[in-house]
């Protein structure tokens, strides 16, 4: 039996199958981005076991309304079936002779690929610093997804912080319980993206001037064809203490400032942010430099002097970030990605990616498979006409 | 799709198990630590911060900072910005104000009163400063020791503004600033930004020490001394002239009190002014402002910016003599909070203007 389940496995015509479904899903993939953001697309296709294609994406919404949805495998799906099917084929069918050595090292750089891949999926982390000059930061903030932070300042110098995970806000009337939490929060309306807009009248059945000033209006997600732009989540919530609503809030990305709630005498904050990650590190930015083409408004270079401090590792530096030369510090690389508008700023992206060599070290295993097994065949072929 | 390459019932099981492998979630509800920022020192992606005064006021200008200085961006009030030098010794402000000889002349006088020396006739100061030859604009510097010392340079550049660049200090630090502070300002150049000047008017200055001296019966200052502020407000040492008394609460909001003649500046300008202070556009006329009627001698104000971050309640409260400008600024849901003990400040300041 175990040997029928690894010849289906090794089945050459599902790796035809699943190499056809790849082509599908990142054709589809790629038209769904016309409604979609990137990142989104990235998720939903290529990072899940199932997805969901609309026959809508096929067609421009202006030229025909479709109804209708295929289910197909994900690319974490497809991908690891890949693997299975190579693995397999190996295992049931393949002869390991020094003629086969070049394709096995192919195969084992795809299989690495795929590895590697799959470590990036689940591991890598990317956020962005913002950081205006003369001061400093010590966390990123993930632009794709945001957070409910409840925050505790009742201690004089560390703040307690509380957060809730955007996927368990995001459906309409989920309720969010949890013992760090100092009430529940009921999600009374979700905006995955959203703009706030003054109201002409005070909504008086909100708790705080602010939201009793301004409103939020739902956007449809920010698409990957429009460029530059992101999703900036908005909720209404009701805090419930034991059963006793506390008051109905508007929470906004759009808003940099937190509210204030008071629980049975106690003051805590709350904001709806871009999830941050805390870094051991502190940045601060000493000085940025948009430079010109002389007489032009070309760019010639944007860099960012800033000063690294790490107390832990006892670390206390200058240095440039720039175009092309990224900074390497604790397993992390701090890219020069943007900029404040008006020049007062810098924006860094920071990522750790644990499998950011993989792809090379595939690559060159393809590559170097590839010379042994043609170069082999290449020279017999000469010799034989010899 | 997948299956009809597969034999036997093992399939469905194998999928299964790579779905929920696939399918794992991620992190829940999590709590950490972290130290408390101080306030405005990060960015968000979004740049959302708000734009203060100050900072509108310092888009206005354009300027060249001499080597060594360091700017430091924390608004205070009625600065423009403050500048750091000699590693840190030396604070350099930079404030400007619309209006110009009697403003320059109650600043200087000002700056004699910090050294401990006597005030000086409008006449006799002009006497006391030294001109900056070749100067445009003309730039023309205070300097003065009596135990400390402040070296001042004082900027018209047209439009009807006056700059004021001024550090105070031990004698010898000062002196190490005095020569970059006077290429400062005369480095200073108004920019055509089109910004609404939110600077107090002209008259403000020269009529605030008429005002504050008691102009009126001195009873709203009598009622203020004995008024029991909220707890956590503190009481703020003015280094304005123009405001008679400040109050800073823990939540980072500011609450000020200033007298102004009634014909040093209007009901509209005041609004205008407080109104451009958060960015919304300035209105025509009272009707537009959507004033809170307070009571007959005193209307309220409650403005927030367009992005919903900073916000300013004021009141005008109309004595006799002078009116009373009560403002609180802050962020909004900070504001919020403190509005009930503001209305209580401008009940006071009412009542002691009118009486009960």
């Amino acid at each position: 039996m175990a040997k029928d389940v690894l010849k289906a496995f090794a089945s050459l015509k599902l790796t035809v199958v699943l190499l056809v479904l790849s082509m599908l899903l990142i054709f589809a993939g790629t038209l769904a981005q016309v409604e979609s953001g990137v990142w989104t697309v990235v998720d939903q296709y290529f990072r899940s076991a199932i997805v969901r294609v609309d026959f809508q994406i096929f067609v421009p919404r202006s030229i025909a309304r479709i109804p209708g949805a295929i289910i197909l495998p994900g690319g974490a799906l497809i991908g690891a079936m890949l693997f299975v099917n190579l693995v397999a084929a190996h295992v049931s069918r393949f002869k390991y002779r020094l003629k086969n050595a070049g394709i096995i090292v192919v195969h084992l750089g795809i299989l690495l690929l795929i590895v590697g891949e799959f470590v990036t999926g689940i591991a890598a982390r990317e956020g962005r610093m913002t950081i205006l000059e003369g001061e400093s930061s010590n966390y990123a903030e993930d632009i794709r997804s945001c957070e409910l932070a409840v925050i505790d300042q009742s201690d004089s110098q560390d703040d307690f912080v509380v957060v809730v995970p955007q996927r368990l806000l995001s459906h309409d009337s989920a309720t969010i319980s949890n013992g760090l939490l100092p009430f529940e929060v009921r999600v009374d309306q979700w905006m995955g993206n959203s703009r706030i807009e003054r109201v002409s009248q005070p909504d008086a059945s909100m708790s705080t001037a602010f939201a009793q000033m301004f409103r939020a209006i739902p956007l449809p997600p920010a698409n990957g064809v429009d460029g530059g732009t992101v999703d900036v989540p908005s909720a209404y919530i009701t805090l419930i203490d034991s059963g006793h609503e506390l008051g109905r809030y508007l929470v906004s990305v759009h808003v940099n400032q937190p509210q204030q709630v008071r629980v049975n005498g106690r003051r805590y904050l709350i904001q709806l942010r871009f999830a941050r990650d805390y870094k051991p590190y502190r940045i601060e930015l000493i000085d940025f430099r948009h430079d010109k083409f002389v007489g032009t408004e070309t760019p010639r270079n944007f860099s960012s002097q800033i000063r690294l401090i790490d107390p832990e590792r006892g670390v206390d530096r200058e240095t440039i970030i720039k175009m092309n030369h990224p900074l390497r510090y604790a397993g992390e690389t701090l890219y020069q990605a943007s900029y404040k508008p008006d020049n007062s700023g810098t924006v860094l992206q920071v990522v750790r990616n644990p499998g950011w060599l993989i792809p090379y070290i595939s690559c060159t295993m393809v590559a170097v498979g590839m010379l042994f097994h043609f170069g082999r065949r290449l020279s017999s072929r000469g010799v034989s006409r010899s | 799709m997948l299956c009809f390459a597969m034999r036997g019932s093992q399939a469905p099981i194998v999928l299964a198990c790579f779905v929920s492998l696939i399918g794992c979630e991620r992190e829940g509800v999590h709590a950490y630590r972290v130290p408390r920022e101080p306030s405005g020192m990060t960015q968000t992606a979004l740049g959302l911060q708000s734009s203060s005064q100050e900072s509108a006021d310092r888009d206005a200008i354009h300027w060249s900072v001499p080597q060594g200085w360091r700017e430091d961006r924390t608004p205070r009030e009625f600065r423009l910005t403050t500048f750091f030098a000699d590693s840190g010794k030396v604070e350099i402000s930079v404030s400007a104000f619309a209006g110009a000889a009697g403003g320059i002349s109650a600043n200087i006088n000002r700056w004699r009163s910090q050294l401990q020396l006597q005030p000086l006739s409008e006449s006799v100061i002009d006497h006391t400063l030294e001109m900056v030859e070749g100067s445009e604009p003309l730039v023309r510097v205070f300097d003065e020791t009596n135990g400390q010392r402040i070296v001042a340079a004082i900027v018209a550049p047209g439009d009807g503004q006056t700059w004021f660049i001024k550090a105070m200090g031990t004698p010898d630090s000062i002196g190490g600033v005095r020569q970059s502070l006077v290429e400062f300002a005369t480095s200073l150049r108004l920019a055509n930004t089109g910004k609404v000047n939110s600077a107090p008017s002209p008259t403000q200055s020269s009529t605030m020490n008429s005002a504050v001296a008691g102009n009126g019966t001195g009873a709203v200052e009598r009622a203020v001394a004995a008024w029991s502020a909220p707890g956590h407000w503190r009481r703020e040492q003015t280094n304005s002239q123009m405001v008679a008394a400040v109050w800073a609460t823990d939540s980072g909001c500011r609450v000020t009190l200033t007298p102004l003649r009634r014909d040093a500046m209007t009901a509209i300008s005041g609004i205008n002014m407080w109104r451009s202070q958060i960015g919304l556009p300035v209105v025509g006329n009272l009707a537009e402002a959507d004033l809170e009627h307070f009571s007959d001698t005193a209307s309220l104000f409650d403005g927030v910016a367009e992005d919903g971050e900073q916000r300013i309640v004021a009141a005008i409260v109309q004595g006799p003599v002078q009116n009373w400008y009560i403002k609180l600024t802050g962020s909004a849901t900070e504001v919020d909070e403190e509005i009930k003990a503001v209305r209580e400040l401008v009940q006071l300041v009412d009542t002691a203007e009118h009486g009960s």
